[in-house]
């Protein structure tokens, strides 16, 4: 099952002097070709900066509580540490030294796969589910099952259903266009989105890696077609 | 499905439309200018009638308008692959002779793994080059073309790269210690 879109997130403890030290450390990147950002909640101590790297098919979001990154495309290449999500780590290192930052206590991923379906099959899946014991009704034009797993450090949560047309807008799910995903117009078949939460003091790039393999792991065991 | 893409209260929807464009990339499509305006132009020139000033006003020749409306939309395009961002990094000059330029390029953080690559000087030109100076380096490829971009030291993080104060390593070494 092909991932199509990817979320993650490192959560830090409150930096009360973000506003004050975030642009010195962004700036730099504003030489960068066909970069767009937006700045909100301007002049409060909520601010908080949009950066959209549209050649890498990347958006970071800074702020005060914590960092993320949104990416379209294969995830393989955000295993490499210097590969497109350079950035990503460059400014987390560099927020990591601000003086008001005390530590991370959390680190999560958000992925979205979707396995395309012929659409006489995926009508066939629609009349009898073959994931649903109870169905109160004849024919489905939709559904979606949820399903969530707690232990004392993560929390797990396993979404899947029918994957329409209509799921490309609801999830945002192709937000840079890109060919990787230019299938999904129009297509018919199977969506699971997947999310991961782990307590982490110390995040990196080897323990975003493990998350995404687990992220992985849990997508691709999961056996979805009939 | 459900909509569900918000994981906390604190964490928003990313919505890419709204955001300012810095700097515009090349354009991937071209069109041929409107033709058929010019044609009509030429017409008037080439006829003995004076070419009137409606012709010349409607024109959209004459309008600023004319060239960001027609020239990138059309039927006939051209199209480029776009340029892939494969990989980034972080360097310190190590050295330099006449046309090479020698960096420290720090290929995994977490470990310290640094790697030294070799470079012709002529891609750093207008940076001031002397031993110790940070670079960013980015590397992208399309179908059998590759690019190097090189950026200044402001998107390094020095602390990255080990300390090497030479003249301290030296001086304390044992090498250079006195016997009595």
């Amino acid at each position: 099952m092909l991932i199509r879109k990817l979320q993650f997130n490192i959560d830090y403890f409150h930096i009360l002097t973000f506003r004050e030290q975030y642009k010195e450390i962004i700036s730099p990147y504003f030489s960068f070709e066909n970069l767009s950002y937006e700045i909100e909640n301007e002049n409060t101590i909520h601010e908080r900066i949009r950066l959209v790297f549209n050649n890498e098919k990347i958006a970071l979001f800074i702020r005060k509580e914590g960092i993320s990154i949104v990416f379209e495309g294969d995830v393989t290449e955000l295993k490499d540490q210097n590969g497109v999500m350079k950035p990503f780590w460059d400014i987390f290192e560099r927020i990591k030294d601000f003086q008001g930052y005390s530590k991370s206590h959390r680190h999560s991923i958000v992925v979205h796969s979707v396995e395309l379906l012929e659409q006489e099959k995926y009508e066939e899946i629609l009349k009898t589910p073959p994931y649903l014991v109870l169905n109160p009704f004849k024919n489905l034009t939709d559904f979606a099952c949820v399903y969530e797993s707690k232990s004392q450090e993560s929390e797990y949560r396993f979404h899947f259903g029918a994957y329409s047309n209509v799921d490309l807008n609801r999830h945002d799910l192709s937000p840079f266009k890109t060919k990787h995903n230019s299938d999904l117009k129009d297509g018919t078949g199977l969506l699971i989105r997947c999310e991961i939460k782990k307590a982490e003091k110390n995040p990196g790039f080897g323990k975003f890696k493990s998350l995404l393999n687990e992220a992985e792991k849990i997508c691709t065991e999961y056996k979805l077609s009939t | 499905m459900d909509k569900d893409f918000n994981l906390s209260e604190s964490r928003d929807n990313f919505k890419l439309s709204k955001s300012t464009t810095i700097a515009i990339s090349e354009e991937n499509e071209f069109e041929p200018v409107d033709f058929y305006q010019k044609e009509a132009v030429i017409e008037g020139v080439m006829s003995s009638k004076p070419i009137s000033d409606d012709l010349l006003l409607n024109s959209k020749y004459f309008q600023n308008e004319y060239i960001p409306d027609r020239v990138f939309k059309g039927h006939e395009i051209v199209s480029f692959t776009q340029w892939k961002n494969f990989e980034n990094v972080s360097a310190r000059l190590v050295s330099y002779f006449d046309e090479e330029v020698v960096l420290e390029c720090l290929i995994d953080r977490e470990n310290s793994v640094f790697e030294e690559r070799a470079f012709r000087s002529s891609l750093f030109e207008g940076f001031k080059l002397e031993v110790g100076e940070f670079f960013y380096l980015r590397f992208f490829e399309r179908q059998n073309e590759e690019r190097i971009e090189i950026h200044g030291g402001d998107l390094v993080r020095k602390e990255d790269f080990a300390k090497t104060n030479f003249r301290d390593l030296i001086s304390k070494s044992k090498l250079f210690d006195k016997k009595d």
